[in-house]
This record gives structure tokens, sequence and C-alpha cells, in this order.
């Protein structure tokens, strides 16, 4: 074996997997997959026939031992397809997967559940449905019960559980394996917060001795788990690199190319530009209702800037034309971090200004950041205009860059705070109130 | 002991999955997977019937009534002598022999299909094997059986109509009409998911086809009966193993002999169609 396969306990090589638009396409894909498989021969033409078209088209990529792989793209680029075809439940069309070791599937999780039966009695139905055998779930069974925090409810329905409960149970039955690689498909919006990080706690242990490949929206997950992306765009491979360099690309690239060529990840070809993030969507221009919006940032001696230091003033100009007049207007501005998190959001219902139009028909407005405490790096602010009750424009505008900072800092902002040492005056106050 | 990844050897995952195996190999394989997961198919046995009745007033009483009810419904259709009878066996002995086989091998046609619609969440999002949650659902179909022949026998018994030869015979006989209906069976349940039609369409006809199968009552061998008799793989089947066990003999050697050579020859192509679409049709569940 070449040396350089030793270490892969995956191996992904030219990948295809057709779907169909519609039942009457399936369903002649089904029957014509059906004779040739009855030829013995694979369906494995180059060529769609009407409805059809690729969900997955040429991937390839390896995995080695030990490597956490996060896998990202919008709605339908083929991440999940992907995923059943490494777990072995859809067949391709072309192409080869090759895998060593045992590959456990975390994918749709609560399937197989009977409503009827109690928690215990699903855990051992669950445990067969994923393979595992009487000793094994037998083995694990204390810790799934104690894991799931389903308490005096084990022995209930699970048509009694709330949905919270099932999806913990479901999760816990999932998780508690040993297998060689993990698949994991979006499905650590597992129960309340406390509960998720319990989850995200379990997945590291796991982490220490299996191979991971991790679908996700959240660019928090992907950063925090995984050593190297893979971008999917419409059933492409376009990207294949670093984590962060991936989030990169897939914000400055979300839309863009014709996702048919891999891209490599030299940070020279990142452009994070003013493309939207997945993430901000709905993006709405209703054209009938507003238009010649525009929006920039500027410095308080009027400069158009991009940039700006952490705790500087900034301020923000917006013009637009409401067709209808500006009457019952209202504007906000959601700021989202890189990692895909809204970091915060401001809205002129909350101030007390009067939204009009000038003779001509224009609004102008100005927004006057005072302190911009947003920590350093990129944010991507996302105008928004209602009127009424609907929205009439939603639309990333220009990012904008907080560079330097006062120090060391955490998460998204830093606040300003005061420190004061407490002298004797506090000591008698705090000693007078006991 | 779990060995280290690199003594692991690859496993290979392909659009030619399963198209270079024999159906012989494709047999061992199938047998393979069944006996694998052997205690996963009785939990899935388990948890069905259990969920099943779970939540009605009679629980698991249940289980026991529903396969006696079409029986006592064709019991007393008979006793108002409604069919006609045959010329040696007597009419309640005739179709309570005739009406367990027929449900017998009616359910092992349409066990599959219903398995598939039951499981499909779990084929679609697992690797669990199909030929699995069939086998779960003939566990089923087993205890149901098993229940009939509790009732059954005491009427073949009050009547004194039994060969204590033909009931050893018995289970040989039925092997190959298993066969058959187990082979049917997994055509449709896969045929079914390519063409839904199909199991509305097989459903009508099993509906009927009871009338005709020699299970009820009996029809003349002359004219349009020897026809139905035939070519209809059930009719033959259910005659002989009556006819075996209350007579001692088969009522049509030559008919059972063929039938029996095609149903086995019919199990492995279906084993082997199976092995060869069970992951192509996965993904249409």
């Amino acid at each position: 074996m070449p040396a350089e396969r030793q270490h892969n306990i995956l191996e992904v090589k030219g990948i295809n997997k057709r779907f169909c638009h519609n039942i009457p396409a399936k369903r002649r894909q089904l029957i014509r997959q059906f004779s040739m498989a009855m030829l013995g021969k694979p369906d494995d033409s180059e060529a769609l026939a009407p409805g059809e078209f690729w969900a997955l088209d040429n991937v390839s990529f390896s995995l080695k031992r030990g490597e956490a792989l996060g896998l990202i793209g919008l709605n339908g680029a083929g991440k999940s397809t992907l995923l059943s075809i490494i777990a072995r439940q859809l067949l391709p069309d072309r192409g080869v997967v090759r895998s060593r070791g045992q590959i456990a599937a975390m994918i749709n999780l609560t399937a197989g559940f009977e409503e009827s039966l109690t928690g215990r009695e699903n855990i051992f139905l669950k445990g067969a449905l994923l393979g595992r055998s009487r000793a094994q779930v037998l083995q694990k069974f204390d810790e799934i019960v104690e894991f799931a925090e389903i308490g005096d409810f084990l022995d209930s329905p699970v048509a009694t559980y709330s949905s919270g409960m099932r999806m913990r149970l479901a999760f816990s039955i999932a998780v508690h394996t040993d297998p060689d690689l993990l698949l994991i498909d979006e499905v650590l919006s597992v129960g309340d917060f406390r509960f998720r990080q319990k989850c995200l706690r379990k997945l590291n242990e796991l982490r220490s001795h299996a191979s991971f490949i991790f679908v996700s929206h959240s660019f928090q997950d992907i950063a925090r788990f995984c050593t190297r992306l893979i971008v999917l765009d419409k059933g492409n491979l376009v990207f294949d690199g670093s984590t962060q360099e991936g989030i990169k690309f897939y914000i400055g690239n979300k839309a863009g190319g014709d996702g048919r060529h891999p891209i490599s990840a030299d940070s020279s070809s990142l452009s994070i530009g003013s493309a939207p993030i997945a993430l901000m969507e709905p993006f709405i221009d209703q054209q009938a209702a507003i238009t010649s919006v525009s929006f920039r940032w500027f410095s308080p001696d009027g400069n158009p800037i991009s940039t700006v230091r952490q705790g500087r003033e900034i301020k923000a100009e917006l013009r637009f034309k409401p067709l209808g007049g500006a009457d019952r207007v209202a504007i906000g501005l959601p700021i989202w971090s890189m990692d895909g998190v809204m970091v915060t959001s401001v809205n002129s219902d909350t101030s007390e200004i009067e939204i009009e139009s000038n003779a001509e028909g224009w609004v102008v407005l100005q927004m006057q950041f005072d302190s911009l405490d947003l920590n350093p790096g990129t944010y991507f602010p996302v105008l928004s205009i209602g009127k009424n009750t609907e929205l009439i424009y939603r639309q990333p505008v220009a990012p904008l860059q907080v560079s330097e900072s006062y120090s060391m800092t955490w998460g998204v902002f830093t606040p300003r705070v005061r420190w004061t040492q407490c002298g004797e005056e506090v000591s008698a106050v705090l000693s007078a109130e006991d | 002991m779990k060995h280290s990844i690199d003594e692991q050897s690859w496993t290979r995952f392909a659009a030619d999955y399963g198209l270079g195996h024999n159906p012989f190999r494709s047999c061992s394989r199938v047998w393979r997977d069944l006996i694998v997961h052997s205690w996963q198919i009785w939990m899935i046995f388990k948890s069905g019937f259990t969920a099943t009745f779970r939540q009605t007033v009679f629980g698991q009483l249940w289980g026991v009534i529903m396969p006696l009810v079409p029986l006592f419904a064709f019991f007393i259709l008979t006793l108002l002598r409604i069919f006609p009878a045959h010329e040696s066996i007597p009419p309640l002995s005739y179709m309570a022999v005739g009406v367990t086989l027929w449900l017998y091998l009616q359910g092992l046609m349409v066990a599959p299909a219903e398995a598939v619609t039951k499981h499909a969440s779990v084929l679609k999002s697992s690797d669990f094997p199909m030929v699995c949650v069939f086998m779960a659902s003939y566990g089923r179909l087993a205890f149901e059986m098993l229940i009939r022949i509790l009732v059954v026998a005491p009427i073949l018994v009050f009547f004194y109509e039994i060969s204590l030869a033909g009931l050893a015979l018995v289970p040989l006989l039925l092997l190959p009409a298993s066969a058959f209906g187990i082979a049917f069976g997994i055509f449709l349940g896969l045929g079914g998911i390519v063409v839904q039609d199909l199991k509305n369409v097989m459903e009508i006809i099993l509906r009927y086809l009871i009338f005709i199968s020699f299970a009820i009552f009996p029809l003349s061998m002359s004219g349009v009966g020897g026809w139905f008799y035939s070519l209809n793989p059930l009719a033959i089947y259910i005659d002989n193993i009556r006819n075996v066990l209350i007579t001692g003999h088969l009522a049509t050697p030559g008919h059972f002999y063929v039938v029996s050579l095609i149903s086995i020859v019919l199990l492995v192509l279906a084993l082997h169609l199976y092995s060869v679409l069970e992951r192509r049709v996965a993904g249409a569940l």
C-alpha cells in the first residue's frame, strides 16, 4: 500500500449521484436501474435523462485517521447525500467509496422510534436498528439513560416525551458507540443550551479516538471540531482546505462562480467582498416598493471607510426612495460575525426618529455609533427596510472590518468597564447591610 | 478485540455493488445477514408486536383474536353450507386447513411490502439490511399461523381426519410453498418501491384469489376450474398439503413437484435480485 494511503480511513473517488426533480422521472430512473441491474450492469452513464440532475458531481477526497472534516454548503449542495453514500445508505451512480473500520452515522436520529414503546424498549429497538448487538446495548444502557436525562420517563411511552426529550434520547443512543469514523449530519440542535454543551463535550471525547465528518450550518461548531473543511456547491466540491480558510471561502463565494472547478485554499484567492452569507438569508428586494437603496460607512470627518478601530465612533448613511411614501417605514441593521452568529441589531423602531421622505421622495438617514465595541474581525450587516408589517428590502451591505483592540479580547464584543478598588467606605456599606 | 485501523481491510462501495455476484453467492450473503442480525430481527419483531396493541384495552389479546377473525368468518359460512362440499373431506376440515394455508401464503407474499412501508425511514437512513425487516414481519406471520393451528388442530382431531404420516410430512411440504411465498413477497416488496401501483394491484388480486384457490371450497377440475388449478401455484400447494395432512398422499403429485421446483428457482432468483437491488432502491424509499 502506498505510504500516503497507510493512514487513510476513507477514500472517496469520483462520486456522482443522480436525483430527480419529480416522481415520474424518479420512477423512470428506478425502472432503468432495475433493468440495468438485471443485466448485471451499473446505471453509470454520464448523461442525464429529462428531469434528472447531479446531486453530487465528481466528488473526491480522502480522510486520514484522527482527522475531523467539516462539510458545509447551502441547502441542496449535496452534503447529506454525500454523507449517506459514505454511510453506505445510498449507492453512488459513479465512483467508489473505500473505507476501513466501523462507520457510525448520526443521520435522522429519531427514525425507527416506536411511539407506543417506552424509552427503555426504544433504546433496545433503536440500538438493534443501528446494527448493535444485545451485549453492546446492555453494556452502554446505563450511560445512554444517564446521558439522555430522561429520568422517570424511562419507562413511559416515547409518545409522552417532549420533542427535546425524544431528541436527547435519540442522540444519546446514537452517540454511545465506538466507531472508527463518525458521520454527523446537523444533529447538534439538540435540547437546551446546557444539553447542547454536553453533546459537544461527548463528541469531543469521541474525537480523541475517531475520525469525524461533520455537517453543520454553524461555523462555530465547524471551527470548534474540524481541522479541515470541504465546501460543496450544487453537488461540486469547490473547496478543500483548512477550516478557517474554508469558512472565509464559503462566506466570500456563497453564490459565486459556476461551482464546477475546485478552488485551492490559497488565501490570496479569498475574497470577503460584499458577498452575502448564507445564514443571513432571506434576501428581499421589492423593486415595486423601494428603489435606489444605498448604504455607506463613514468616519466622523465624513470620509467613506470600510475599517474602523475598536471603540471608535463610526457613522453610516442610508438613502432610498420608498415608492409608496415613507409612512410606517422601519429600518433594521442586524450584524453578523464571520462565524455566522448574529452579534447585534439596531432598529429605528427603538429610537425616537420619525422617518420621512424629502420633497424628491428620498429618505436620507444617518446612524451614529458612539463607540463601536465589537472585537477585531469582519462583520456583515444586512440592511432591512420594512413597511407596515412587510419587509420590502433585505440585502447585505458593505462589510465592516474592526481593527486593533484595547488588549486581549474574548467573544465578539468588549464592553467598556471601569474597574474600582473597593475602599473602606464600601466595606462600611456592606457591614451596615448585614 | 477491536483491530487497529491499519490491520483492517478496505470495504468497497461503488456503483457496481452486488452486480458481480452469482445467485448462490447472493443467497449466502442474505443468509449471513440473517444470522448476523438474528437478535436485531427478534427485537424488531418483539417491538412491533408489543407496540401494535399496547394502547388498546385488551392489549396483547388482540394478537390472538385478530388472526382468528377470518377463520371464524369462513367457519360460520361453512356451517351455513353456503359453499360446495368436497366429496371425501368434511367441509369444516377442508375450509379450516385451506384458509390457514391461504392466510400463511398470502401473508408471506404481502409482508415484505408492508414491512418496507413501515420501516421506510429506518431503511432510508441506515444500512440496516432490508431482508431483516422482511424476516421480522415473517415472525409475526409465524405467530399468527401458530394461533390458527392451535384452533384448527382440535377440529381435525375431532373429526379423526388426520394422517400421522401426513402430519410428519407437512413441514417438509411447507418448505417449497414458503419458498414460493417468500420469493413472490420479495419481488413485490422491491417492485412496490419502484411502481407503487403494484401493491394495490396485488391487494385486489389476493382479496379475490382465495375463491379460486381451493382454499374454502373445491372447484370442478374440468373446464375453467382445472385451469384455475393448474395456473395457480397457491391452489396446488393448498390442495396437496391439505390432502397429505388428511389422506396421507398428494392430490396432484406432478403439479406439486413442478411447482416446487419452480418455487425454489424463484426463491434463488428473488434473493439474487434483492441482493443486487437492495441498496439501489433504498434511496427511493
